[in-house]
Order: structure tokens, then C-alpha cells, then sequence
């Protein structure tokens, strides 16, 4: 009876794998937060501050995350994963792989059926094999095989950032963001470029989705008749929706919007109030609910969130981007999404009010 | 304090090396992933808070497990007090695609079915293997409490109309 029981509790978790992928992150935001509860209990907000300067040393075991701020911190369960945001030299990403499927800091790929997978290694286009999911390879691009094969690859994303040394031509083209909203409730995203693309695809299919959340791009180069099947394979773990995940303080904060300037700002009062408008979003965006319903479809069987999205890009004291914030400002779907987590509406002109603030700031 | 520089780094380190295990205990001291990980998170941070005394000398393994069973078993205390008779089942959420199926489903079903004080004394005594002594010891409780709990709660699986039922018919027949 005893090794009966215990085989039964053993089975009970053998396949119960974390959903935080950065714990010692999740852990010290977490006892911040309860920190900081208590502070605010006891009715000393001039000891926050004091309490939060303390904590600041923790920021050491954070691997350069940086602190964020957005998420619930009693619903870890349904947190976004918290993802080491600086970029790696190795620009791998932390995937678990089996023949059926690959998951990567909750992004699940079931691999297709017929499809095989090929983890960590240097392929050149003429190795690959037709239907393979490559996982981190070193891809040895030759021009001779360069397309032939239908293949899904995975590999690092980080948010695209801007040199400061552009400032001074600021007037530069700025990309959109497309958002899709994938099986489970979490969004990826595509460029206005792959968008555009998929008006003119013939027989086969070629784009990026880029899957923020979990820190992972996915090359996807397939038939065209296959698209609606393969698009159907990825999906995220299932996450309970919640406000923007934001970075704590990012000194330089830039807006891209198709057709506008772009706007770089370092002003850090305009950017705290960014930061405290983004963070007073409370108008959560459910799972199931498609923001734009009237958007166009992308394919017969999915369709998009939402289109053309005005990027905010916040960023390191490094340079690098730590977060990208999507922000759909039509009308009829005014949303904005995280690329750390969470998603939520917009009131009437909120774009335009954080365009005003940062350029003010500058000026 | 003179090596609070460090202390961050070995705690990422003993936190990167043990999470995954502290998470599984935890679904199982409360029959829910979700649950689960928020109790190891929970744990984690009290064992941050004693790290000094804990690192390198201590077995903070240890420690964050018996603040979690702790946690489990006040639990269920405070929820005792608080609950309220019903004649209706409370609505069932929607089902899960990605849950786990079968077996692990079952028997974290059955686990959430059971009282927080017999769900921790059953994966005490039955997973993490302690004996009955060291389990009062843990919980501050007498050896006759361990007991009892532990026996109502391998009646309440072994329930003829629970959702193990099977899997203990399978049992018995494999012993015969």
C-alpha cells in the first residue's frame, strides 16, 4: 500500500515543471512586494523608500532582469514569466525538447506530425532536412539550398533597440507591430514587413513571429497550404491575464510610430510619468477576447489582434531595450500590450497624451 | 554581515539548483500547480530572509521545505475555521487543455479533495517518507494527530466512488 500511494504521488508530478523561468527573480520581486505591504501597513511610506533602497543590493541576483513592477505578486501562478532580458552572446534560448514538442519559458511548439527536431548544432541550409523544428542551431546560411526546406526554428528574441547616436535623425522610418493572440491567451507578434508579406506569399510562407513573453523568435518557412496547421501548433501555457508588466526605472524611454517621428527621451520626470500612466492600466484584456474583431484575418483560419501597433521601447541604463510596450490606438481598438507580460485598454487618446508628455519633457 | 555581497549569488544559485523539486513538493502539499508554485515562492522568500544564517552552513533544502509544510498545515487550519456548509457543489472551472491527464490528474484531484492537514501528513509520511514522530515533531503535534490523519486520509482515496478508485482496484489485484 505504502509504495502504492507513493508511486501515485510521484506520478502526480512527474511531469510538473515550474512556470516561472526566472524564479530568483519572481522570488526577490516577490518579497519586495510583501516588504513592501508591510511598510504600507504600518503607515511609514517614508520608510518605503528606505526599505526599497536597502533591497536594491538584490538586484545583483536579478542577472541584469532589472526590477519590474505590473504583475500581481500574489498570482505567481499566473504571472508572465520573468525572462533574462539583457542579450547573450550565445542568443540561445532555454528550451526542453522532445520528439513531440518544444517548450520554451512557456511557449509550447507540438511538433507536427512527419516533422523532426534538431537541437544545438551547426547545420548549413543543405543539411537541413524538409520539416524540421530547429531549436538554438548555428545556421550556416548557403545560398546554393538557401529556402528549400519547410522549417520552424526557435531561437532567442530580444526587443529591438535604438543607438543613441541615431538621436539626431530621428525622423526615421518606424515599423509596426501586429499582434496575434495564441491558443492559451498570450500574444506574438509580427513586423509590419512579414505582415505585408503574407499578402503576397504564392506557395510557401516565410515570416518571423516574435513570441515577447517568452523571449523566443520563431523563423517559420513553410507551404502555404500548410500555414493554418503549423500557426496551430504553437500555443502558450495558460496565463491568467493581468496589467502591464513594466521595468522599475528605465532612463531612456523611445516611441516608433508608422508614419510620426520617432521620440527619444532621457527626460526622467516625462519618463516616470510614462511609467505611472502605463501602471495605472487597470481595464485587463481577457483571454478570450479578441480585441479588434474587425481586423482582417491573416490567414483563413487566425486572425489578428490588432495592426500597425506604435511601439514604446524602454530601455537599460546599457543602451540595450529591456521592454517594448504595443499600443493599438484606433478607435474601435485601443489596447496595449507588454513585451514582459500582461495587456490591457486604453482610454481615448492615450497615445497621443504619451507622445505629448516625452516631447515635452524634451523640450 | 561581511559576506552579504555574496549571499545573493549563492541564493540564486541554491534557488536555480532546487525550484523545480520545491515546486513539485508544493503541488503536492496542496493538490494544485499553481498553489504549488506560490507556496514554494512564499518559502523562498523566508528562506531568503534567514540566508545568513542558513548559507553555508545550514541546509536551506530543509528549512524552505518545513516553512512550506508549516504553511500547508496552518493552512488548513485557518480554512477549517472559515468554512462554510453548502449544499452545492461550487461551479467547476472550464476544462483545462493543458492540464496533466490521467493519472497525475486523478490524483491531484483526489489530493485537493482531501483536508489541507491530511493532504500535508499523507505526502509526509507516504512521499517524503518521515516517520510519524518526525512529522509531529515538524507540525508540533501529537504522534496520535499524525496518525489519525494519515488514516482518514487513505480511507477518503481508497473511497469507492473517489476519483482513485481505480487505481487502488488495480492495486489490490496486483497484491493478490
Amino acid at each position: 500500500m505504502t509504495e502504492r500511494i507513493r508511486s501515485l504521488l510521484d506520478a502526480a508530478v512527474e511531469d510538473t515543471r515550474p512556470r516561472v523561468v526566472d524564479p530568483v527573480s519572481a522570488v526577490l520581486r516577490r518579497g519586495r512586494a510583501s516588504r513592501r505591504h508591510r511598510l504600507a501597513g504600518a503607515g511609514a511610506s517614508g520608510v518605503v523608500a528606505v526599505a526599497l533602497l536597502a533591497t536594491g543590493g538584490l538586484v545583483v541576483a536579478n542577472r541584469g532582469g532589472g526590477e519590474t513592477t505590473g504583475a500581481n505578486p500574489s498570482a505567481s501562478a499566473s504571472a508572465p514569466p520573468t525572462l533574462p532580458s539583457e542579450p547573450n552572446s550565445r542568443q540561445t534560448v532555454a528550451a526542453t525538447v522532445t520528439d513531440e514538442e518544444v517548450r520554451a519559458n512557456g511557449l509550447i511548439l507540438t511538433v507536427p506530425d512527419g516533422w523532426r527536431v534538431v537541437s544545438g548544432q551547426r547545420v548549413t541550409d543543405c543539411e537541413v532536412a524538409p520539416r524540421s523544428v530547429l531549436v538554438n542551431v548555428v545556421w550556416m546560411r548557403n545560398e546554393r539550398c538557401h529556402g528549400r526546406a519547410d522549417i520552424i526554428r526557435l531561437h532567442s528574441w530580444f526587443p529591438p533597440h535604438y543607438g543613441l547616436s541615431e538621436k539626431p535623425s530621428s525622423k526615421v522610418f518606424s515599423e509596426g507591430v501586429s499582434e496575434l493572440v495564441l491558443p492559451g491567451g498570450q500574444p506574438a507578434w509580427l513586423s509590419d514587413n512579414d505582415i505585408l508579406n503574407f499578402e503576397r506569399f504564392q506557395r510557401s510562407a516565410s515570416f518571423n513571429l516574435a513570441v515577447p513573453w517568452a523571449g523566443t523568435l520563431l523563423e517559420i518557412q513553410v507551404p502555404l497550404k500548410d500555414l493554418d496547421f503549423v500557426l496551430g501548433s504553437i500555443r502558450s501555457e495558460p496565463v491568467v491575464p493581468g496589467r502591464l508588466v513594466l521595468p522599475e526605472t528605465p532612463p531612456r524611454v523611445t516611441v516608433g510610430q508608422r508614419g510620426r517621428d520617432r521620440i527619444d527621451s532621457t527626460d526622467a520626470a516625462a519618463i516616470a510619468q510614462v511609467l505611472e500612466r502605463l501602471r495605472g492600466l487597470d481595464q485587463v484584456v481577457q483571454t478570450d477576447e479578441l480585441p479588434c474583431a474587425s481586423a482582417q484575418p491573416l490567414t483563413p483560419g487566425r486572425k489578428l489582434a490588432a495592426k500597425d501597433m506604435a511601439t514604446v521601447t524602454l530601455h537599460y541604463p546599457s543602451g540595450f531595450a529591456q521592454a517594448v510596450v504595443a499600443i493599438s490606438s484606433t478607435d474601435e481598438c485601443a489596447f496595449a500590450t507588454s513585451s514582459m507580460g500582461g495587456r490591457v485598454r486604453l482610454p481615448a487618446g492615450f497615445l497621443a497624451e504619451i507622445r505629448a508628455l516625452l516631447t515635452d519633457g524634451e523640450g | 554581515m561581511g559576506k552579504r555581497g555574496s549571499e545573493p549569488d549563492s541564493f540564486a544559485e541554491f534557488v536555480n539548483a532546487r525550484y523545480a523539486a520545491l515546486v513539485r513538493h508544493g503541488t503536492l502539499l496542496t493538490g494544485d500547480h499553481g498553489h504549488g508554485e506560490d507556496l514554494a515562492q512564499e518559502a523562498l522568500v523566508k528562506t531568503y530572509r534567514a540566508w545568513h544564517r542558513l548559507h553555508p552552513d545550514g541546509d536551506a533544502d530543509a528549512y524552505t521545505r518545513r516553512v512550506m509544510v508549516r504553511a500547508a498545515w496552518r493552512a488548513g487550519r485557518r480554512l477549517w475555521r472559515q468554512e462554510v456548509p453548502t449544499g452545492e457543489l461550487p461551479e467547476r472551472r472550464a476544462a483545462d487543455p493543458y492540464e496533466p491527464r490521467d493519472t497525475a490528474r486523478l490524483v491531484l484531484t483526489a489530493l485537493r479533495e482531501l483536508p489541507a492537514q491530511q493532504r500535508v501528513v499523507l505526502v509526509l509520511r507516504y512521499w517524503a517518507g518521515l516517520s510519524e514522530q518526525e512529522i509531529a515533531g515538524m507540525l508540533n503535534c501529537s504522534t496520535g494527530t499524525v496518525k489519525s490523519r494519515a488514516s482518514r486520509a487513505i480511507s477518503a482515496l481508497r473511497r469507492v466512488d473517489g476519483p482513485l478508485a481505480e487505481a487502488f482496484q488495480v492495486s489490490s489485484a496486483g497484491l493478490t
